[in-house]
């Protein structure tokens, strides 16, 4: 089964056991098997999901919470932050989710090929993926570090630059930094997603296309890509989602600093919520970034109805 | 084979070509890792040294000492064992009734409550993070690792549930029934019968929620205050929050960080990959 369908439509087959019939209810120990992670999991989504929004219209001071309507709302939007951080937010996940599709694209075509040591080289390929959010904020942070960083020297010894940049402290590039930084975390989901894809496609296609003469650029565009649009779909649709939310490389390399340059909106939820402990204002902005992300899942869905596409 | 097919007419040039490519990529890929590896082998008046040197004059392991004699690097390791291990069995336990029962059964809801399941694990848990500081200071959980490890059901049982849903899911319907048939209980099919043969599927699940709960670092930040309770990735900020960045520390502390992950995956990778293709999950 290809793993885009897996995941994009519910597998409904049936196991139809002793049946109960409890109105118009129809249960048996299947529901019973489920209960206890359908409870578990109603307890710490949909309440503190309601909990955040009630927060969202009080002042929450001590004991004490005041209804103060849309005041919290009021405040976000008008802040002169607001804006700038999510066209850091839309950047920062578009050009990562880019980078790591792009990158795992490229990547997952040299890795279908045949070469001796390739499950190691796969496996290889697989560790930033497995690295720690903390260690590869640590680890990047090394390398960008001004004066003892690799980056710095290797930029300075191909000639490229003239001096030392400290790039986490340059509002110009601290957002692109982190951007790199996440983009090496996640390409290897991308890729192995690819690769999987890649195994779909049927070998005779290529081989019917050699055979006619097509260049490898034509194979790559009339075989290759719509053979792994399903697959592709799937991919940027979650890594779109989980790049969103994905704040620590924020929070430790950069702080979203410098003076909120590099700033993305689930790092300023926490940043408001636990470090200015102002936990109104912050559960207005966390609703506005359910809602942003309810958004795009509609539009995306909408979209590949649109295309004919399954979700 | 596709991959028959892409290079059964392959030029002798293009081949070197392509091993050169191949190799470029491995070593960008791996660069970073490589460099603090590196680096953490550097006496420190080498680490602080500008520039910084490729290759180090000195290799010493006096960092990794230091890591395992002067901090509580190990308390450390030990918290996020713990942690990670309780996360697992807990969650693992709860997705493997879930599991069987959205996979194998149908009732009224089980479309529209399984599919919950799957979107929450696109749920983003900085919207829940303040009510469940409440809720944990409501219980008397905060600053503990019982606590963490509840708030970790957040994020591990959505998926460690559909992947287990999909494991099960692979058992023919008939060896069931035949069971059935046979006069066993619904829990002792579920026991005898369709646990055993999803074992392996419960192994790749444990990895994978493991995996999960060894790298969480803002759920542990948040509700873990007291440093003798810090998993590894609070203990590694730990490094760094203090007045001046204990560099050779927390290289070390980072690749030490990276081993046990980077081990696993490279010995069940094959495995692994089949099963996050399968799935379509991430951590």
């Amino acid at each position: 089964m290809p793993i885009s369908t897996k995941i994009l439509t519910y597998k409904n087959d049936l196991f139809v056991s002793t049946r109960e019939r409890v109105g118009n209810l129809e249960l048996n120990a299947g529901a019973l098997f489920v209960l206890p992670v359908l409870l578990l999991m109603t307890a710490i989504i949909i309440y503190p999901l309601g909990r955040t929004i009630w927060l969202s219209f009080h002042r929450v001071a001590g004991f004490t919470n005041e209804w103060i309507g849309l005041s919290n709302y009021m405040q976000v939007l008008t802040a002169d932050w607001f804006f700038p951080i999510l066209q850091q937010t839309a950047i920062w996940t578009g050009v990562t989710v880019a980078g790591q599709t792009l990158l795992g694209l490229v990547l997952a075509l040299l890795l279908n090929t045949k070469f001796r040591g390739r499950a190691f080289v796969r496996g290889l390929m697989l560790l930033p993926w497995v690295t720690p959010g903390i260690v590869v904020a640590m680890i990047w942070s090394w390398m960008y570090h001004p004066r003892l960083g690799i980056i710095n020297r290797i930029l300075l010894d191909l000639g490229l630059i003239q001096d030392s940049i400290a790039w986490l402290a340059e509002p110009n590039f601290a957002l692109y930094a982190v951007i790199l930084a996440g983009i090496w975390k996640g390409f290897p989901f991308a890729m192995v997603m690819i690769l999987a894809g890649l195994q779909d496609i049927n070998p005779r296609l290529y081989l019917a296309a050699k055979i006619d003469g097509a260049p490898w650029y034509a194979r790559f565009y009339h075989i290759t890509l719509p053979g792994l649009a399903p697959v592709l779909k799937v991919v940027v649709l979650l890594s779109v989602i989980w790049t969103f939310n994905f704040f620590t490389l924020v929070l430790v390399l950069t702080g979203g600093g410098p003076a909120g340059a590099s700033d993305i909106l689930p790092h300023k939820v926490y940043t408001v919520s636990f470090a200015q402990f102002k936990f109104g204002l912050g559960a207005a902005l966390a609703v506005i970034l359910f809602l942003i992300m309810l958004v795009w899942m509609a539009v995306y869905a909408y979209m590949l109805r649109k295309q004919g596409g399954e979700l | 084979m596709s991959m028959d097919a892409s290079t059964a007419y392959e030029s002798r040039s293009i081949k070197v070509l392509r091993y050169a490519i191949i190799a470029v990529a491995l070593l960008a890929v791996m660069l970073p890792i490589l460099w603090i590896l590196v680096s953490s082998l550097k006496p420190s008046d080498e680490i602080f040294q500008i520039p910084p040197q490729y290759i180090p004059r000195e290799v010493t392991l006096e960092h990794y000492n230091a890591l395992f004699a002067d901090t509580l690097f190990v308390r450390y390791i030990i918290n996020s064992v713990i942690v990670a291990t309780l996360t697992t069995i807990s969650s693992v336990t709860l997705a493997v009734f879930a599991g069987y029962g959205w996979g194998k059964y149908t009732f009224t809801g089980a479309k529209t409550s399984s599919l919950f399941i799957l979107m929450s694990q696109l749920f983003p848990a900085v919207v829940v993070i303040i009510p469940l500081f409440e809720m944990l200071k409501w219980l008397s959980l905060l600053n503990s690792h019982a606590g963490l490890i509840l708030a970790y059901m957040l994020l591990t049982l959505p998926v460690t549930t559909w992947m287990l849903k999909g494991f099960f899911e692979n058992i023919p319907d008939n060896i069931l029934r035949a069971a059935r048939i046979d006069g066993l209980s619904e829990f002792q099919i579920f026991r005898e019968i369709a646990l055993p043969l999803v074992l392996p599927g419960i192994a790749s699940t444990a990895i994978y929620c493991f995996v999960l709960a060894w790298q969480e670092f803002i759920l542990a930040l948040t509700f873990l205050q007291d440093g003798a309770k810090y998993t590894l990735p609070v203990g590694l900020m730990g490094f760094i929050e203090q007045n001046q960045i204990e560099w050779g520390l927390l290289l070390a502390g980072s690749f030490v960080t990276v081993l046990p992950a980077a081990v696993t995956f490279m010995f069940l990778q094959r495995y692994f990959i089949r099963s996050l293709a399968g799935s379509g999950t991430k951590g």
